[in-house]
């Protein structure tokens, strides 16, 4: 990932400026994978790699990678705690925490997807992809 | 979806992510890899283990890159690279981190030979640690019960003089009441016995359930309290007390659900009406048995003091110690000698810690096996060792270049040993998945013949034992070659002079001692299997003396209540047998007390007509007594080598007759012809009547494979009350059938249906199973130790190989120029092999005496093999040898085929 971009956002978030959603894209596409199966509602951890899975069928989260994104993720502000979940035990290990999108993470997805479907339509109008003309 | 917790061995991972990040994650983390293993093992097995070893990888990869993330944070503001001292962590430890990512990169360069190492210490690690969970489970472990270590088994012994021979026998009830009465260094003596009932609950078909009789006070003296109901009262353990019973944990999860009505209830125990007052904790054992009920015994009429049947265990008393009640009791032992000479001659009391009575007769076995995996650990760590050393003289200008920068000498052995150390690691996880997977191999064996297997687990012990023999292996594997790869000046390795033949003289010795070394250690192991082995073959090549095949067994007790003289039990076994003889497929059937390997025998004192009997003080005659009906010694095919077999036509009222066996002939007829002489039983009033000999029976092995016929006389079954006062309710029938054992089987079992429908039969099993038991547990140890004798034969040849194969590769110049210079390859090889045998004889010659010394630890194993068995030593020694030879041989003709001018052009 770039590393400048990655200091540079984490300054922004860190310091209280309003951050400008383009200052993340691109996405890595693990991330952008994580914030489109939050964008359908937030989720817990496990749910949240299998979602993942699901919609990529190649991808695969290993736990320590997934909890590193999720911490990451919410450092740079783009997801964040929603709520936890008590199991059937009560001891403390049995809860699970839930995940959400923040709203600076919608709009990040949202530029994300905005910025692929311009890369997109070039790969069109240059013949490296087949199909209808987007509209 | 199901909430297992974490696995420890998860939590241990998490151990690596930096506080902070466990801090906040580390909860969440659990819960999640709980169900990602509630789904993969959903999957299968091969799915589980496909998960520890992603999550292994990952959960490492992910700390190590979180660490590096928060170490870079402080570094920024003094600019890049500055890294401030933290005071807190010691010099040496500093930039250990570094280290590990150095040793990471360098050895992900390399995958084929991290692969290798962490391989092979896997297989070393995993097998000790395998065993070790055995030897802690079943010998290290506390016992279940408050303070076991307090908790003592009283004992009879019989020295030879006695008559007897036995190391460890029960008790007598006036001997168990007199011990209780006098001891004061040990309290609440408490006798039990063995027994096994026929249980009937409610309307189900009866069955036949391993039982324990206890004195109402025995619970106490083990300090166990009752999960539900309470223990036996003092008035139950006497004449006309109540009949009651209390169940073990299992047993009442599984016959009544674990319901908490339980205690209360009635059962039918041997046809009598019995109420549940108890049910025992979870996890408790004792005497094997499912349930237990009060052992009676009353003080008035105890029995005969020598009529020995009862076990007994007490608690030291506060403050005593095993040696002052060993004390006690040997002053008590003194004056039984003098009160009761005809008893106490030869034959006393001790007592020993209660888990020596559980675990005593494995722990050599046990032991024995944690040595091999020793020696298969040992001989991975030379394997590698000398791998890592081979490798760091590849390496030798990487060093140097190190060194010139400005590394430190400890700095750069630290970089080595790191790179051991996360080999090791990794080795010592994957070993800790092997135990585990090793571990359900064993206990899903039934016949293993341990006991106590059940508390055997991968724990925090076992993990702690995994964790410091990893970290030894390390240090073995690594010292060596961080001292050597490093002591070389900082210049070398960057110009040629490394690649001078005397610059490795010092490895080179080294090396040499590797190769001796791996010889001693191998030798020794597979030694040690290979006299297991040759033991095994053996046992299986014994003649037994009777004929097993095609052979059914199965026991039957007939309960007083339904059959209350002895004339009935004595009809219902007749008309069985007659029963069981006309069923299709049966060619014989017969019942006796003494089924070879199977039944445990008595021994009954006897007097000869005509010979003085033996006084007091002086040997008793005695030999094993066997009770059996007609057509016994011919189902089993146990020959009467003289007279006549036991007929139908001996009844009760006939004649009295015996048969005795060639043993007893020898024993006590000195060459004398035992047909026609007379024998009885021995009593106090001499009322039972003679008994003539009528045959002589062949000997066969009775208790086990491994020991020979003991003394033995056989009286017909329906004689024994005539002529020993005594007829047996518990039975074992033998039917040897034509060929299918399962019709035999369900034939057997409608015939006893038919004739009591309240009858439970047990361990219905063909012969050759029950004779397979006898011998499970030898076979368990010789087949690991035959694993691991593998396992180190193949590691040590490959390592001697190896090691061998190097050092004369590395000679490929000096072997081409003795060629240009005019050497004969006749000659050249002759060098080599010399050269390279030296250490291979020094090895074989420590090995053979160390394993001469160590065989003693597995000589108690051994049956009809010598500890020394030249043979094995010779072979074993061979086979070493051959293998070196070839590692000699095979480079050096490969350098001698490199033509001379190639190998000068290498420099």
């Amino acid at each position: 990932m770039n590393r400048g971009k990655y200091l540079y956002a984490t300054y922004k978030s860190m310091t209280d400026i309003k951050p400008d959603p383009r200052d993340f894209l691109p996405l890595p596409p693990h991330d952008f994978q994580v914030l489109l199966s939050l964008a359908a509602g937030p989720a817990h951890a496990y749910g949240l790699s299998k979602a993942v899975e699901a919609q990529s069928d190649a991808v695969r989260l290993e736990i320590g990678s997934l909890y590193r994104m999720l911490a990451r993720l919410t450092t740079l502000g783009l997801i964040a705690e929603t709520g936890t979940e008590a199991g059937a035990g009560d001891g403390h290990e049995r809860q699970r925490r839930y995940y959400g999108l923040t709203t600076l993470g919608r709009r990040v997805a949202e530029a994300e997807s905005a910025r692929l479907r311009a890369v997109l339509d070039l790969a069109r109008r240059r013949r490296l992809l087949p199909g209808r003309r987007s509209s | 979806m199901s909430r297992v917790p974490a696995p420890i061995g998860f939590r241990l991972l998490l151990r690596l992510l930096p506080r902070e990040f466990r801090r906040r994650y580390a909860a969440d983390m659990a819960a999640t890899f709980a169900d990602r293993r509630a789904e993969a093992r959903a999957a299968g097995h091969g799915a589980s283990l496909r998960l520890w070893g992603r999550t292994l990888l990952d959960v490492t990869r992910t700390a190590a890159a979180e660490r590096r993330r928060s170490s870079l944070r402080p570094a920024r503001p003094g600019g890049f690279g500055a890294r401030p001292r933290s005071s807190a962590v010691p010099g040496f430890v500093h930039g250990v981190g570094d280290d590990v990512r150095v040793a990471f990169r360098v050895l992900r360069r390399q995958p084929g030979y991290a692969a290798f190492v962490v391989f092979t210490l896997a297989v070393g690690l995993g097998a000790t640690t395998a065993v070790f969970s055995v030897v802690d489970g079943v010998l290290l472990r506390p016992l279940p019960f408050a303070d076991p270590d307090r908790v003592v088994g009283v004992w009879g012994r019989f020295l030879p003089e006695s008559g007897f021979d036995f190391a460890r026998f029960s008790l007598s009830g006036p001997e168990y009441l007199d011990y209780r009465a006098t001891a004061t260094q040990v309290e609440g003596v408490a006798a039990w016995a063995r027994s096994t009932v026929t249980l009937a609950v409610g309307e189900a078909d009866p069955e036949r359930v391993p039982a324990a009789s206890i004195a109402p006070a025995l619970l106490d003296t083990l300090g166990v309290s009752l999960a539900n109901g309470r223990s036996f009262r003092p008035d139950e353990g006497a004449p006309g007390g109540a009949r009651v019973v209390i169940l073990g944990h299992a047993f009442w999860r599984d016959h009544f659900g674990g319901a908490a009505d339980t205690v209360g209830r009635t059962v039918l125990i041997n046809g009598r009406s019995t109420t549940i007052v108890g049910i025992a904790p979870a996890g408790f054992e004792f005497a094997n048995a499912d349930l237990w009920l009060p052992l009676v015994i009353d003080p008035a009429n105890p029995g005969g003091r020598a009529a020995h049947g009862i076990f007994a265990i007490g608690r030291l008393a506060p403050g005593a110690t095993l040696e002052s009640a060993s004390a006690e009791m040997s002053v008590l032992m003194d004056g039984w000698k003098r009160a009761y000479p005809e008893v106490h001659t030869g034959h006393f009391l001790y007592l020993s810690p209660i888990l020596d009575d559980l675990v005593g007769n494995v722990r050599p076995m046990l032991l024995a096996l944690l040595g091999a995996t020793g020696l298969v650990l040992l001989i991975v760590c030379a394997n590698v060792s000398s791998l890592v050393l081979a490798r760091g003289e590849l390496r030798l200008p990487e060093m140097a270049i190190r060194r010139a920068l400005g590394a430190g000498r400890a700095r750069v052995m630290r970089l080595v040993l790191v790179e051991c150390l996360l080999l090791s690691t990794a080795g010592g996880v994957i070993a800790v998945g092997l135990a585990a997977v090793g571990l359900r191999a064993v206990r899903a064996l039934d016949q293993v013949g341990l006991p106590r297997l059940e508390s055997v687990a991968i724990d925090w012990r076992v993990l702690a034992f995994a964790f410091a023999a990893t970290l030894v292996a390390a240090l073995a594997v690594g010292l060596v070659p961080a001292v050597r790869g490093t002591a070389a000046q900082a210049t070398a390795g960057t110009g040629a002079g490394d690649r001078a033949p005397t610059a490795g003289r010092a490895r080179l010795r080294f090396r040499r001692g590797l190769v001796a070394g791996e010889v001693a250690l191998t030798l020794v192991l597979v030694i040690g299997a290979g006299l297991m082995l040759r033991s095994l073959q053996q046992l299986r090549h014994v003649d037994p003396g009777f004929d097993a095949h095609d052979v059914l067994l199965a026991s039957l007790s007939l309960p007083a209540a339904t059959y209350d003289t002895d004339a009935r039990v004595r009809a219902f076994y007749r008309d069985l047998v007659a029963r069981l003889d006309a069923l299709p497929g049966v060619v014989r059937a017969s019942a006796s007390t003494a089924v070879p390997l199977y039944s445990g025998t008595g021994l009954w004192d006897f007097e000869l007509d005509g010979e003085p009997a033996p006084g007091p003080g002086q040997p008793a005659w005695n030999a094993a007594t066997g009770f059996v009906l007609p057509g016994f010694l011919e189902t089993m095919r146990i020959p009467v080598v003289r007279g006549r077999s036991i007929e139908a036509a001996d009844t009760a009222t006939a004649e009295p007759v015996v048969l005795v066996n060639e043993a007893l002939v020898r024993k006590f007829f000195h060459g004398r012809d035992p047909i026609g002489r007379r024998l009885r039983i021995e009593t106090n009033d001499g009322s039972l009547p003679w008994m003539t000999i009528v045959g002589i029976v062949g000997d066969y092995r009775d208790q086990a494979v491994q020991t020979p016929a003991q003394p033995m006389y056989f009286i017909p079954y329906v004689q024994g009350e005539r002529s020993a006062a005594f007829t047996s309710r518990y039975l074992t029938i033998v039917i040897r059938g034509t060929g299918d054992a399962a019709a035999t089987a369900s034939g057997l079992r409608q015939v006893v249906r038919d004739a009591d429908r309240g009858l439970a039969l047990y361990s219905v099993a063909s012969f050759p199973e029950t004779r397979r038991e006898s011998l499970a547990r030898d076979r368990f140890a010789t087949s690991l130790f035959a694993t691991f004798a593998a396992i180190g034969l193949v590691l040590g040849a490959t390592g001697i190989y190896g090691v061998i194969a190097y050092t004369v590769a590395r000679r490929t110049r000096e072997i081409g120029i003795r060629r240009a210079l005019g050497a004969s390859s006749r000659a050249v090889l002759a060098l080599v092999l010399r050269q390279g045998l030296v250490p291979v004889a020094a090895g074989t010659l420590a090995g053979l005496a160390a394993a001469w010394y160590a065989s003693r630890a597995i000589a108690a194993q051994l049956f009809n093999v010598s500890p020394t068995d030249a043979a094995t030593y010779a072979g074993v020694a061979g086979m070493v040898l051959i293998v070196s030879v070839v590692a000699c041989l095979v480079p050096a003709r490969r350098a001698l085929r490199i033509a001379a001018s190639m190998a000068l052009r290498e420099s």
